[in-house]
């Protein structure tokens, strides 16, 4: 008795010790800097400078009365809400459709994953030649159908959805993979018996054993693709700037201005704050999900 | 030739590279980076005992001043810094850069080449927070051919504001591919404000905003009228370039410092140029901007080092290699005979010195939200260019926010 649970005792002192490095990482660089930013924002710190004072709750507040912080909450909101959907539904339909390409399924797999491995920064400048209001090769499509052209990156009303497009773009092909993935795990079983049991046609074997089977990975990929969404920066800065007056203005990108080119720190921590309470919220959902699963 | 000169050096006066001087240089836009290292090369030619290092490039002004204020809080602020002019209200605000009184002391600034007016534009409340590195002041760049066809004469470009939205009317109707002209809203407010200055107006003055004035909203409605009257698309600056460098834009409005990349851009695939602001008053004036060399060091072996390498490119002959390189104004009297001949042959870049009597300075906002304010009136433009909003609306708005942020 004595014994086992010295034995027991030494095991854990070794397991501590082992996940002391990690543990002392995460502490230094999640959450310590997440509670001085939690700190930050009920602040009016303001980069460089010496004087801080407390301010309580006035920079949440701001979040909602500020027109432009309230706005990079909608645009957020919006913008993820047409991404996450049409870049899961989408990316499991292109799964399915590549894994039943037979001999083209390596190609069609390169072709729907060479935007994730494109620097977007660079690509962005494809889409700027594509995108160009007056000649640019959409427009020259539109016109040759003889729809009007548009201004697919300055229009208020069309900017926004022209980034989701082009982050759908982005996203399609990781979550495309994360499916095939999925997929190559499911015995080849399920399906001869789902035959035998008459589910002949595509669709049924479809909802009768993959998709029930790719749950965990759906899930999975729902949430990474809601906090890659969320967490969008690098459209708006290289594409947009977060304009035409305000349209594209996105959580990040916006945490970013306020902080790095208007100095307002307590401003941006306090939208970090509420970055960081949404990504948490979504990964707590993740975990608890899958644990019923079991 | 830097190497030889550097190892001749070495060979013949090793003593004196032991004492050598550094002084870190931080500068914004990358694409400055080449003639800034060429100063920097001649400068080190002529003064052996001194050693430029110039740090990887800012994106932009914004971003330069974010970095100088890290790295100052981690002590290891570059020594010399090439500020944009309007945030040296920041920079004092801070205390990032002791004035430089210790090293215009026993110089005689004006006889160096320095008037009261250059030296004016890089004081806050009266301290010489740092020098004028380069200045310039917006300019219309018009596609000589479009302005021909349209009925203009490219000799004689029009001098005010109504005779130059009819001629970029006539122009925009000159075919369904051809836009008659393009203001770019602008990164920060300057564009605004040359249009204020235009009627002779700074975005302040005597505490009254000039948006409140029956004259101020008439200059900011220009905006909305040259998208109303000459058909200016709400399109992105960058777009606009590429439409004037392809021959399809009539008139385009910026910076002066563009003139090196419309002469690289178009060559002489046709004929263009450049003409001084149209005015909306006689005797409006044009909004002016530039860099400031700011001596953020201490050392006071350094801070004489750093002004030595200040007044080098800021002298005649580091202004002649800046205005050769860019379409910057000389900011020292002296450059202009240096450059007499390169001004006949390409008279581009003269244009801006010839309105530089009729500059305003680069106004900077009160208070600490500067650059916020800036913002505003970028997102305000772009209200009125997608109809969003009339110009007396975005007006409205504008003094409301301003009102607000620099109280």
């Amino acid at each position: 008795m004595t014994r086992s649970s010295a034995e027991t005792r030494a095991r854990r002192r070794f397991g501590a010790v082992l996940a002391l490095p990690a543990a002392l990482l995460l502490l230094m660089l999640v959450i310590g800097p997440s509670l001085i930013a939690l700190g930050l924002s009920v602040t009016d710190y303001r980069l460089g400078m010496d004087e801080v004072q407390w301010v309580g709750a006035e920079n949440y507040a701001r979040l909602i009365d500020d027109t432009g912080l309230r706005q990079s909450i909608v645009n957020t909101v919006s913008f993820v809400l047409v991404v996450a959907p049409l870049s899961v539904l989408g990316g499991l339909w292109v799964a399915v459709l590549v894994a039943g390409a037979g001999r083209l399924q390596g190609l069609f797999q390169t072709v729907f994953f060479l935007p994730v491995t494109a620097t977007l920064v660079a690509m962005a400048t494809a889409w700027e030649v594509v995108l160009h209001p007056s000649f640019g090769m959409l427009n020259a499509l539109l016109e040759t159908l003889g729809l009007p052209a548009q201004r697919f990156l300055s229009d208020p009303d069309l900017a926004l959805w022209t980034l989701a497009a082009i982050a759908v773009w982005k996203m399609l092909g990781y979550n495309v993979l994360l499916f095939l993935a999925g997929m190559a795990t499911i015995d080849r079983q399920l399906y001869e018996a789902a035959a035998l049991d008459g589910a002949e046609d595509g669709w049924r074997r479809f909802t009768l054993v993959t998709w029930p089977m790719l749950a965990p990975v759906t899930l999975f990929v729902t949430v990474i693709t809601l906090i890659r969404a969320l967490g969008e920066f690098e459209l708006v800065a290289v594409l947009t700037n977060g304009g035409p007056d305000g349209a594209t203005e996105m959580v990040i990108f916006k945490l970013y201005q306020e902080a790095f080119r208007f100095f307002d720190i307590g401003a941006a921590s306090a939208l970090a704050v509420v970055f960081l309470l949404a990504v948490m919220v979504l990964s707590l959902a993740q975990v608890t999900l899958a644990e019923r699963r079991k | 030739m830097r190497t030889f000169i550097i190892a001749s050096l070495m060979a013949t006066a090793a003593p004196a590279i032991a004492q050598q001087t550094e002084v870190t240089v931080l500068h914004a836009w990358a694409h400055h980076a080449e003639w800034q290292q060429q100063l920097a090369d001649d400068f080190m030619a002529q003064n052996p005992d001194i050693k430029i290092t110039i740090q990887a490039p800012s994106a932009d002004y914004d971003e330069g001043l974010v970095s100088v204020i890290r790295q100052d809080m981690a002590g290891s602020a570059p020594d010399l810094f090439l500020a944009g002019s309007h945030l040296l209200g920041e920079v004092a605000a801070r205390d990032l850069a002791p004035p430089m009184d210790d090293v215009m002391q026993g110089r005689d600034m004006a006889a160096l080449g320095y008037t009261d007016a250059a030296l004016a534009l890089t004081q806050i409340d009266g301290v010489q927070v740092g020098l004028p590195w380069t200045s310039s002041t917006p300019v219309m760049f018009y596609n000589a051919e479009l302005v021909r066809q349209a009925g203009g004469d490219p000799d004689a470009m029009p001098t005010t504001w109504d005779e130059t939205i009819a001629l970029a009317k006539a122009i925009e109707d000159l075919g369904d591919d051809i836009e008659g002209i393009y203001y770019p809203p602008g990164d920060d407010d300057w564009m605004v404000q040359s249009l204020l200055a235009s009627a002779g107006l700074a975005p302040i003055k005597d505490g009254t905003l000039a948006l409140e004035t029956e004259l101020g909203r008439e200059a900011f409605a220009l905006y909305e009228r040259f998208h109303d009257e000459a058909g200016q698309e709400a399109i992105p600056n960058a777009a606009a370039r590429q439409m004037m460098y392809a021959g399809q834009l009539g008139l385009y409005f910026n910076s002066t410092a563009a003139v090196r990349s419309f002469s690289r851009e178009i060559g002489d695939r046709f004929e263009w140029g450049t003409a001084p602001m149209p005015t909306l008053v006689e005797g409006g004036g044009v909004a002016s901007g530039g860099m400031a060399a700011v001596i953020l060091a201490d050392d006071p072996a350094v801070r004489e080092a750093a002004m030595e390498y200040i007044l080098y490119a800021t002298g005649p002959e580091g202004q002649a290699t800046v205005v050769q390189n860019t379409g910057y104004m000389p900011v020292n009297t002296g450059t202009e005979a240096i450059l007499a001949d390169f001004y006949a042959e390409n008279p581009a870049w003269r244009t801006s010195a010839t309105q530089m009597d009729r500059a305003l300075p680069w106004f900077t906002w009160p208070g600490e939200n500067g650059i916020r304010i800036s913002q505003e009136v970028v997102d305000a433009l772009g209200a009125i260019a997608n109809g969003r909003q009339s110009s007396d609306e975005a007006a409205d708005r504008l003094v409301a926010e301003i009102g607000r942020l620099i109280e």
